[in-house]
């Protein structure tokens, strides 16, 4: 049941027994006007009744006077008779006037004015004329006896029927009251009835709803309890660390997890500030990180992105990735946070032990290419040094010396580049990309000339980039070697550098850093789209047993740690198709912020190989 | 040195100093010697002229020395090969493929007493003059 519904039941509850009543009210007013017709007409009938009394004295007067005039025949005993004439017609004409407005008996009336008329004329007027006279008056007889019978019979008659009337309109009225009164009773106690029952039914309705909104409010809180048990259970036996923290930044909630990576119990750690219970450092310069969630504008930055970081407990460092989500309330506002933790020191410590590997890996393919490169030399040089040992002619002798001199040079041009490519840098330092490259490519010009492909290069002067040679070294080989090995002879490489300006930020394009473009492109048939997304997985090799599924991966966590960017785009059409590697690295300070500034600027600038740039072509 | 017994000796690598040391060895040696820089030409000057020996590169752009080798099998079986490599082991298939291998930057005897070992002496090859 709805509000709209409920309202409406109130407002019937309220308007019918009104209705009812004033319909009751009604029938009341009616039975009483028809009672006080009644008592009207009851008054006419007293009324008739007096008239018909008035007048039977009247004629009795009259009579009287007439008959003592007629003995005495003094003046003053017919002044009855005389002063009764006019009323008594005025008495008739009243009398008739009642009856007739009851519907009576006009008739009755109508004779009993007649015979008085008759007696007044036949009786009266004559005795009194022979009276004047001094006649002997005429002697009563028995028609004038029978007239005046005649007229008693009419006033008794008129008398009787008005009494009858009476009686009947007496009776008529007391019937008309019991019926008022069991009407008005009797529709009294049925639309009490009526409204009661109505009045239940509603009510009822109104009852069992709020009884099922009581149930469906029972319901809820029960169900909100399961699953909220159901929440608590999911959250202690989540194999994650979970933390919930208030606006402030101090923490409400540790799961079983969240106590066991910080080594604080929940009562330990109840509304102690997150940074207490999980100190944090940067993971390379070990200084304490600024508290994260503290704030409710960090919170909101920092929502769903996933960062690492050190967690300096007594006992021990735990390498962790965590990352946090803002709790809104119901009107929107932030109330607090949860963060994740995860233990990733195992993680990091496959992830090293798989760098090392890749590393050898990339070392045991290099020093076979190594030796290829020096043992050409070598072998011109041994050749010349036994031709020189048979003596020959002098001239002979300074050709042989200045090829085996031309050899021995290669041989110290290989093993230098060699050297830049094991010199492992602990801090990052200003680096020259072209002459990276330059150096790398001396390194896989026996597999490029060997895969029948030409690298063409266009390498732009002062492309500066922050960083570790040796990594960066790293993926040059690793993008140039699967290139050649997925080139068919006679096509080529080209490898690209070229510096990019700083980008403020605008509504079409965030802001990026200046920086350095790196691009390799191959003529290769090209990557499939569904090969494509997994390239930078690890393990994922389409090279069989000769490859180890690390290098693209492992390229992509160094170019990542220089804060660059690294990404692919490939061509399969079978008229077009090869595939392009670009990578971005910043000019700038962003792998650098741990190092002094001092060492940043390294003096070490000027590689070896930069001495000797080789192009392969 | 001007004897018409000379053995023709062909030689194939890309590397180009080391080719051009190596004819100077072998005709310091005695041979007389055919150089080509890659697989193809090699093949034509094997089929152009009557070689005696072959001293092949393994490790070279487009056709490598095992597919040289097999070529060389299929057109003059009887023509020994000297495989050279760069690198110290060679691919299996190859093994059988050739009459020996020599690792570069050995000594330049050692290539020199090979060949001699591979080819028939001049008076059982070609008979008395």
């Amino acid at each position: 049941m709805n509000l709209n519904q409920l309202n409406r039941i109130l407002s019937q509850a309220l308007f019918l027994p009104v209705i009812a009543l004033l319909l009751l009210s009604g029938v009341l007013i009616w039975q009483i006007f028809s009672a006080w017709t009644t008592v009207n007409r009851i008054q006419t009938v007293d009324q008739n009744i007096a008239t018909i009394d008035l007048i039977s004295a009247m004629i009795a007067n009259e009579q009287t006077g007439v008959s003592n005039f007629q003995t005495s025949a003094s003046a003053a005993f017919l002044q009855p008779y005389e002063t009764a004439i006019e009323p008594l017609k005025e008495n008739m004409q009243k009398l008739r006037d009642g009856v007739a407005s009851q519907n009576g008996d006009v008739h009755t009336v109508d004779l009993l004015m007649m015979a008085h008329h008759v007696w007044v004329s036949t009786v009266a007027i004559p005795a009194i004329d022979a009276a004047r006279e001094h006649r002997t008056p005429p002697l009563l007889d028995s028609d004038d006896e029978a007239t005046m019978d005649t007229i008693r019979r009419l006033e008794s008659g008129i008398l009787r029927s008005q009494q009858v009337e009476r009686v009947s309109l007496a009776d008529h009225w007391q019937q008309q009251l019991l019926k008022t009164l069991a009407v008005v009773v009797g529709l009294t106690v049925i639309t009490g009835l009526l409204i009661g029952i109505f009045t239940y039914s509603r009510l009822h309705k109104v009852s069992s709803a709020f009884e099922d909104t009581m149930e469906a409010l029972r319901r809820n809180a029960h169900s909100t309890y399961e699953s909220e048990q159901r929440l608590r259970a999911t959250l202690t036996s989540i194999g994650e660390s979970v933390v919930v923290c208030d606006v402030d930044g101090s923490i409400e909630l540790l799961n079983a997890a969240a106590q066991q990576l910080s080594g604080w119990t929940q009562t330990e750690a109840f509304h102690q500030e997150l940074r207490d219970v999980f100190p944090l450092q940067d993971e390379i310069t070990h200084l304490p990180l600024v508290a994260p969630f503290a704030t409710a504008s960090h919170i909101q930055q920092t929502a769903g992105a996933s960062s690492s970081a050190v967690l300096a407990r007594k006992d021990a460092e735990v390498f962790v990735d965590y990352s946090g989500a803002p709790i809104f309330d119901h009107s929107g506002e932030l109330t607090g946070s949860v963060i994740v933790f995860r233990d990733v020191t195992e993680q990091r410590r496959t992830q090293a032990a798989l760098l090392t590997s890749e590393k050898l890996a990339v070392a045991g393919r290099l020093a076979a290419s190594i030796a290829h490169e020096i043992h050409n030399p070598l072998d011109s040089v041994v050749n010349l040094l036994y031709l020189l040992k048979k003596d020959p002619s002098p001239a002979d002798r300074a050709e042989f010396i200045d090829l085996a001199q031309g050899e021995l040079a290669r041989v110290t041009q290989i093993s230098r580049a060699m050297l830049g490519m094991h010199r492992e840098s602990r801090t990052p330092v200003v680096l020259d990309i072209s002459s990276i490259l330059r150096s790398v490519m001396v390194l896989l010009e026996r597999s490029m000339t060997e895969a029948g492909v030409t690298v063409r290069t266009r390498l732009a002067t002062n492309a500066v980039a922050t960083g570790y040679p040796a990594e960066l070294r790293q993926v040059f080989t690793n993008i140039l070697t699967n290139a050649a090995q997925a080139s068919a002879p006679g096509t080529h490489i080209d490898v690209s550098v070229r510096t990019r300006p700083a980008r403020r930020a605008r509504s079409d394009a965030p802001a990026r850093p200046a920086g350095v473009c790196i691009a390799f492109t191959d003529q290769g048939h090209g990557i499939p789209p569904k090969v494509l997304s997994d390239l930078f997985q690890p393990f994922f090799t389409t090279k069989g047993e000769r490859g180890t599924g690390l290098g693209l991966w492992i390229s992509k966590g160094i170019v990542e740690k220089h804060g660059g960017t690294i990404s692919v785009e490939s061509k399969t059409d079978p008229d077009d198709h090869g595939t392009t590697f670009n990578i971005f690295l910043p000019r700038g300070e962003s792998g650098v912020e741990s190092v002094p500034a001092a060492e940043t600027k390294s003096p070490r600038k000027s590689e070896p190989e930069r001495s000797e740039p080789t192009t392969v072509a | 040195m001007t004897t018409p017994e000379k053995h023709l000796v062909l030689c194939i690598d890309d590397e180009r100093i080391g080719l051009r040391v190596r004819k100077l060895l072998l005709e310091g040696a005695g041979y007389e010697v055919l150089t080509a820089p890659d697989g193809p030409s090699g093949l034509a000057s094997f089929d152009a002229h009557p070689v005696e020996a072959v001293l092949l590169d393994f490790s070279m752009p487009g056709m490598d020395g095992g597919e040289v080798a097999a070529q060389m099998r299929s057109r003059k079986p009887e023509v020994p090969i000297l495989l050279l490599s760069a690198y110290v082991g060679l691919p299996a298939e190859i093994d059988g493929l050739v009459d020996g291998y020599l690792t570069k930057a050995d000594d330049a005897g050692t290539l020199l007493a090979r060949l001699q070992n591979l080819l028939p002496t001049p008076s059982a090859a070609r008979g008395p003059s």
